[in-house]
């Protein structure tokens, strides 16, 4: 199996224990009566902004690595700027939409309310098991390709770290996102 | 042990209350709008410290404004 399937395996595969995880944690919320809808709080606003422009920016990174392959992308200067910008852009993007929720929870502003706190508090819990995944079946993926080969190529290594690293900071903002939708 | 519910009145005590809206009540007691909502749902079911901060507002107590109903 190609490398980049192995890659969109394991990301797929940690989002699924982001996904599992809280869906299991939590029991779904009962349905709300015909005409009552609910304004979307600050926290839902922030992470729900944070994950939309995080995977967007991580899609398009995605894309340049499935456009030109792997390693087009480590060879070519311009290829591996480019990807490499669009990753640190989704890292700072989600990262800073963490930075922003976990500072608003810590200095009691009032944006956020007992609610918000519980599922901030409760959205994290898949975050090292999906993380963890992810690493698993790049290994296993990585191993199963270059095994003959006896080594793996720089790139893949990178790939894998920043694989793992989206998956955990994408939990944060999916967790809290799904934590509003159970009870 | 039997399943417990929380019923309140805040809707009815809102509207007591010179037709105060959710938002009003959101701002006077710090919470989101979606949690008064939610309560007047009756599918979330506050702290102690909500509960009385709501019943506060209204100038009654908290068991005036939460009942605890009991299923067998």
């Amino acid at each position: 199996m190609p490398v980049l399937l192995w890659g969109i395996l394991a990301l797929v595969g940690g989002l699924v224990a982001i996904w599992v995880g809280v869906r299991r944690s939590l029991p779904a919320a009962e349905p709300l009566p015909k005409g009552v809808e609910l304004p979307r709080t600050p926290l839902q606003r922030v992470a729900g902004w944070s994950l939309g422009i995080g995977l967007l920016l991580g899609a398009g990174a995605a894309g340049i690595l499935a456009y030109h392959g792997p390693e087009t992308t480590y060879e070519n200067d311009n290829v591996r700027l480019a990807f490499t910008l669009l990753i640190l852009a989704t890292m700072v993007v989600l990262g800073g939409g963490i930075i922003l929720i976990k500072r608003e929870a810590s200095r009691d502003s009032g944006l956020l309310d007992e609610r918000d706190l519980a599922i901030l508090d409760r959205a994290p819990a898949v975050q090292g098991v999906a993380t963890l995944l992810t690493m698993v079946i790049w290994v296993i993926g990585l191993t199963e390709r270059f095994h003959d080969a006896g080594a793996v190529p720089l790139f893949h290594l990178m790939l894998l770290a920043w694989s793992c690293l989206v998956v955990y900071l994408l939990g944060l903002p999916l967790g809290i996102l799904l934590g509003y939708r159970r009870r | 042990m039997p399943k417990a519910e929380i019923r309140n009145r805040i809707r009815a005590l809102r509207f007591e209350h010179g037709e105060m809206t959710q938002q009003e009540l959101a701002e006077e007691v710090g919470c989101t709008r979606q949690t008064i909502i939610l309560l007047e749902q009756e599918r979330y079911v506050p702290s102690l410290a909500l509960a009385m901060r709501i019943a506060r507002v209204f100038g009654r107590t908290v068991n005036e404004v939460f009942e605890l109903a009991e299923e067998s």
